[in-house]
């Protein structure tokens, strides 16, 4: 639980990159139980372990406006217990066992997992099916995990440096679509939940047909898929259709800028272009883009503005990969009496020279070559594979995207390159927050 | 009838039968199922070889993806570096910046172009590549290793950079933290008592860098580990080719004295004015060293102690019971110098003092009471699922090669290590807490807010306090009930000049430079009337950062984007702020003053002054007892503190003003202001204090 909540980097998940020569075979089997359960089983017997995994498809933005904070609320509820399983008892029983679990929140997705030894799967799809079938949503818990998801907020966003930044990006780029309000929520809306609003949003969203059951390991499959069947058909599917927001950002009438006074030494530049889904073509374009101007030390950014100009101490771009249209952003830490304005400049000096002119071939072919490794590096243990899995059936309804995505980066050309820096890297689509010391603040 | 017999058992046999039906369907529910037979862990024997050079090498084959890790490790004895602390951590960052063949540009385009990664450090250089381009990375990658030139240019570069990153550090408590607990276990003269400062990394010179790596970048202290998709005639191969001319030779050895414990067991205090949570750290230096016969015993204890996961007490009793925190934690890893026990968590301050007794409690607790039979069966499950869910990486293989070459362990430690673990009793896990858990002796490091959580922390033992960087800041046990706030005020105004000749001065104008890293930065302040003011930050000849104070109205530009200020409580701190000598001012109605105790400010003992203004800032002044001039003063806002330190008053027209002003905290670097000229009284037109042009 050290690590439990991950949302602030998240969007590294859906960065897996693609690539050339290399076949990638990941086999897997899928079905549908009659709830609505997605199954996806991977067999590997190379060491005597399984991750066992359900992914659901609730983020925070499903939630209420008047009550933000729910889902990864609920990523902490759900290790209260169930009807079968006593406060506390969750973690200890995977621990005991000799397992790892957590839990991780996004704002489309919450995702649990467990990794045992291989002997112990049906501990995991016995706790996993009582997560779904009947979890305690109750007060004591309620109360307990409020306070821990408090210190939780200070721990990681308060009192750490630029822990504001993604929540402050994503308020000023979105007005009307609930990407504007951070996953971890408010902790007034937490507070003036009351029981019933907690049970109403279990019941919702906590539900098989809401939901993706992903095993990767050393396991029998007839077995386990008779194991599975015991488990999880007796859940029932929620009786209505569950809340899928379909609300349409307007476009951003930019430039956005805003300046944040944290508790900070170095100031930052921290720039959000409004892009597409995950998923469309010019996605794949952006994060392509992205990786020219970070990935490495011969990288646009880094080579610039960290070791020539030594105008930043770090320098990057990351898109988030969002079911709905998000943004990809471009930080740079300021060295010391660099200005913010001298930085943001040369920032975006950077992405002129992409927009101006076409990128070499050789350049191109670094960026290729680059997917290939990640994309042949991204899913080599279980509980990479099982969350790989689970993320492309429950975003893309393809499974099979964990051995064919690269040909998504692979379609990519260097003309697509400069057009997505042309048609998203503009001023009218920018917000841009100035993270200054509070010791500046008048 | 018969029919309806039949029928009416038919359905009361299915009532049954569902009913009997729904029982099962409960009862496989109510319980956690029975795990399988369990199957055994292989540990997988690496292929290891050496170069006549003295190179040795460990391959651990691994073919499931066309990727293969290389690992060079150079196997030296700690360091002391003292006052140079971070030079072999530079000469490290430096390899991969230009070698007789490749610049820095040449190197970093080559292992991007074939999607690899590469890292140098102070003990070798790690990499990845696809197995096809491994001839093409192996070029580079040895090239770093064997003929890295140092690039004065690349120096002075690094330089600059490990100074921003120690900046931004001191915003971080945690590192606040490790330098306290470094100091403070192992003492400043031992390899892991150092810690690298602005001042060591200032003192550093491409020579140190470059002589540390020719005396220890020898073949014949190196292992080349190597992991993934290659055979051993392709690895045999490859360390020849590219690591064959490197040539042995003598290498120095370090002699490391063993560390006592502390006498005491003590709180150790560094202040983070304004933090919303302490970070605390229990810790103390213990003597186990791999493959000592307690090893496994001590692991399973501290797991008990405190898993990094749900199950350890520490998380159960802080996180899950009290909810005072978000986790709680505790390490103790064998070493082969000296070993560290640390129990940490970071909470909010109201509960700082109750969770270091939870700690102490747990602590006394393992010690003293046996552990139950089931939570040490619990344990030994987590620790062979740790142990089997490592061997999912091919890299745990090679780490244990690596350990049994290094410490000298027995061939087979690993794979009789579950074997040997199944076997530690309660008995054993008590002894080894009581062996190697010293209540008495502990170092009780807590980094936070001094005003508000300091006082409760006193239960614990004596209070030491220190600065960033773990040194130890001096408080006296001076006598000072007959001095008065009011008196340390009047006796600073009486040694710079006189309150009445102070009194006098209604206008300032001052000009101050500072040399940085960076270049020269200026410093220009003006007071009018004692109630106006505007200083000016210009850097290589430009205006950076210009505040304006009417004596109304404020307004603060950040390279030409003006801002006025509408916020009620900073445009009063304006006010506050608006003559040159404010102290005056500390002794007038409305001003709240009180004297915090005697404190050691970089040698000089002092009086540590809270001064509370009408509208209730707090500012903190520290007097020199015997000079009785004014030597620094802190202030915090919104959880940032920023120390002012005034040095060298000089006499200008018969007042004794600070030559040096050395501000640190809220700059990234701290920076030395020396003033180059002053005037009392000149004349200063109004429209140089404007907020409306």
């Amino acid at each position: 639980m050290k690590r439990f909540i991950r949302f602030s980097l998240l969007f590294v998940l859906g960065a897996c990159s693609a690539g050339v020569t290399f076949a990638q075979t990941i086999p897997f089997e899928e079905y549908d139980l009659p709830n609505g359960l997605h199954v996806i089983l991977h067999e590997d017997h190379s060491t005597p372990i399984v991750a066992v995994s359900v992914m659901y498809h609730v983020g925070s933005k499903n939630e209420n406006p008047e009550r933000t904070g729910f889902a990864h609320f609920f990523e902490h509820l759900l290790f209260e217990g169930s009807d079968n399983i006593g406060r506390g008892e969750y973690a200890k029983y995977v621990e005991s066992a000799g397992g790892v679990l957590n839990a991780n929140t996004s704002n489309d997705r919450t995702y649990y997992y467990e990794v045992l030894p291989s002997n112990q799967l049906a501990l995991g799809l016995w706790l996993e099916s009582e997560r779904m079938m009947h979890a305690k949503v109750e007060e004591e818990g309620i109360e307990t995990q409020r306070e821990v998801v408090k210190e939780e907020r200070r721990q990681r966003i308060d009192n750490q440096p630029y822990g504001t930044f993604l929540q402050e990006i994503m308020a000023h780029a979105f007005t009307v679509h609930p990407y504007r309000w951070p996953v971890i929520g408010s902790m007034e809306h937490l507070n003036a939940a009351k029981e019933d609003d907690y049970v109403q949003f279990y019941r919702s969203f906590y539900v098989p047909n809401n939901a993706v059951l992903s095993i990767a390991g050393d396991f029998d499959l007839e077995e386990t898929k008779s194991l599975i069947g015991k488990y999880f058909a007796p859940i029932q599917p929620s009786e209505k259709p569950v809340y899928r927001p379909n609300i349409t950002e307007p476009p951003l009438k930019g430039p956005v800028i805003d300046t944040i006074y944290d508790n900070i030494q170095l100031p930052a530049v921290i720039q959000g272009y409004r892009i597409p889904a995950q998923g469309t073509p010019d996605f794949y374009a952006v994060s392509m883009l992205a990786q020219l101007l970070s990935q490495g030390q011969s990288s646009r950014f880094y080579k610039a503005l960290v070791d020539e100009q030594q105008k930043a101490v770090f320098a990057g771009s990351i898109p988030l990969p969002l079911e709905d249209p998000g943004i990809v952003i471009a930080y740079g830490i300021a060295n010391l009496n660099v200005s913010t304005g001298d930085l943001s400049s040369a920032m975006d000096e950077e992405i002129k020279k992409v927009q101006e002119n076409l990128i070499s071939e050789d350049e191109f072919q670094k960026l290729r070559n680059q997917v290939e490794k990640d994309f042949i590096s991204s899913n080599t243990t279980m509980a990479q594979i099982a969350e790989s899995l689970a993320n492309y059936y429950l975003y893309f309804g393809d499974s099979n995207l964990i051995n064919t995505q690269i040909d998504q980066y692979l379609a990519v050309t260097r003309q697509d390159i400069q057009r997505v820096a042309q048609r998203y890297f503009t001023p009218a689509n920018r917000v841009e927050m100035i993270y200054l010391p509070k010791s500046v603040k008048p | 009838m018969y029919t309806f017999i039949d029928k009416k058992l038919l359905l009361s046999g299915l009532i049954v039968f569902g009913l009997f039906h729904g029982l099962i369907a409960q009862d496989f529910r109510a319980h956690a199922p029975e795990p399988g037979p369990a199957k055994p862990i292989e540990i997988a024997s690496p292929d290891q070889f050496a170069l006549d050079n003295g190179m040795k090498v460990i391959l651990v084959e691994n073919h499931k993806i066309p990727v293969v890790n290389f690992q060079l490790f150079i196997n030296r004895d700690p360091l002391v570096e003292g006052e140079f602390a971070g030079f072999s951590t530079m000469a490290g960052d430096l390899l991969a910046t230009g070698t007789t063949s490749r610049t820095k540009a040449e190197i970093d385009a080559a292992i991007d172009f074939i999607g690899a990664s590469m890292t140098t450090s102070s003990t070798g250089a790690f990499g990845s590549t696809l197995t096809k381009h491994a001839d093409a990375f192996l070029d580079v990658y040895s090239d770093v290793i064997l003929n890295p030139v140092f690039p004065e240019e690349e120096f002075e570069k690094l330089k600059t950079q490990t100074l921003s990153g120690l900046a931004a550090a001191k915003a971080e408590p945690e590192s606040i933290a490790n330098n306290v607990v470094s100091k403070v276990n192992y003492g400043p003269e031992h390899p892991y008592g150092e810690v690298q400062t602005e001042e060591t990394t200032k003192a550093i010179t491409l020579q140190k860098c470059k002589d540390y790596y020719q005396d220890y970048f020898k073949p014949n202290l190196a292992f080349l580990v190597i992991v993934g998709d290659a055979n051993h005639d392709q690895a045999m191969a490859w360390a020849e080719k590219y690591f064959g001319t490197w040539k042995p030779g003598p290498v120095p050895r370090t002699v490391v004295s063993p560390v006592p414990l502390p006498e005491e067991t003590a709180v150790r205090f560094a202040d983070k004015s304004g933090a919303v949570q302490s970070v605390i750290q229990v810790t103390q230096p213990v003597d186990l060293k791999p493959g000592d016969k307690d090893v496994i015993a001590v692991r399973l204890m501290n797991n008990i102690l405190g898993y990094g996961g749900f199950s350890g007490r520490l998380f159960q009793d802080l996180r899950e019971d009290k909810g005072y925190t978000y986790g709680a934690y505790s390490s103790l890893n064998s070493d082969p110098y000296v070993a560290l026990f640390n129990a940490e968590t970071s909470v909010r301050n109201e509960v700082t003092d109750s969770s270091v007794e939870a700690i102490l409690y747990e602590i006394n607790k393992i010690r003293e009471e046996p552990v139950s039979d089931k939570e040490l069966q619990l344990t030994k499950n987590i620790t062979s699922g740790q142990f089997a869910r490592a061997m999912e990486r091919p890299q745990t293989i090679a780490t244990f090669a690596l350990n049994i070459a290094r410490y000298g362990l027995p061939e087979d430690y690993y794979q009789t290590y579950l074997q040997r673990m199944e076997a530690v009793t309660v008995a054993d896990i008590q002894r080894v807490a009581r062996k190697y858990l010293q209540p008495d002796h502990l170092n009780i490091v807590v980094v936070g807010n001094k005003d508000e959580v300091v006082d409760k922390l006193k239960a614990f033992g004596p209070l030491y306090y220190y600065d960033n960087n773990g040194d130890p800041v001096q408080i006296n046990a001076t006598d000072i009930s007959d001095v008065t706030p009011e008196s340390v005020i009047k006796g600073y105004l009486q040694a710079i000049g006189g309150e009445s000749k102070v009194g006098q001065i209604k206008n300032v104008k001052a000009e101050m430079v500072a040399k940085t890293p960076m270049g020269e930065i200026s410093m220009e302040v003006m007071h009018k009337d004692n109630m106006k003011s505007v200083m000016k930050i210009s850097a290589q000849g430009m205006v950076v950062q210009e505040q304006r104070f009417d004596g109304e109205k404020a307004m603060i530009s950040q390279m030409g984007n003006k801002e006025l200020i509408d916020d009620p409580a900073m445009v009063n701190r304006f006010k506050e702020n608006a003559a040159y000598f404010e102290d005056l001012k500390f002794l007038q109605d409305g001003y709240h003053i009180e004297i915090k105790g005697v404190e050691n400010v970089d040698g000089i003992p002092a009086y540590r002054l809270v001064v509370t203004s009408p509208a209730g800032s707090i500012s903190t002044y520290f007097y020199a007892l015997e000079s009785k001039l004014k030597i620094r003063q802190v202030q915090s806002a919104d959880g940032n503190t920023t120390n002012i330190d005034y040095k060298d008053y000089e006499d200008h027209d018969g007042i004794l003003v600070p030559k040096i002003m050395s501000i640190s905290g809220s700059t990234p670097v701290p920076m030395s202001f020396e003033l180059s000229s002053i005037e009392f009284n000149p004349e200063l037109e109004d429209a140089w204090f404007s907020v409306d042009n």
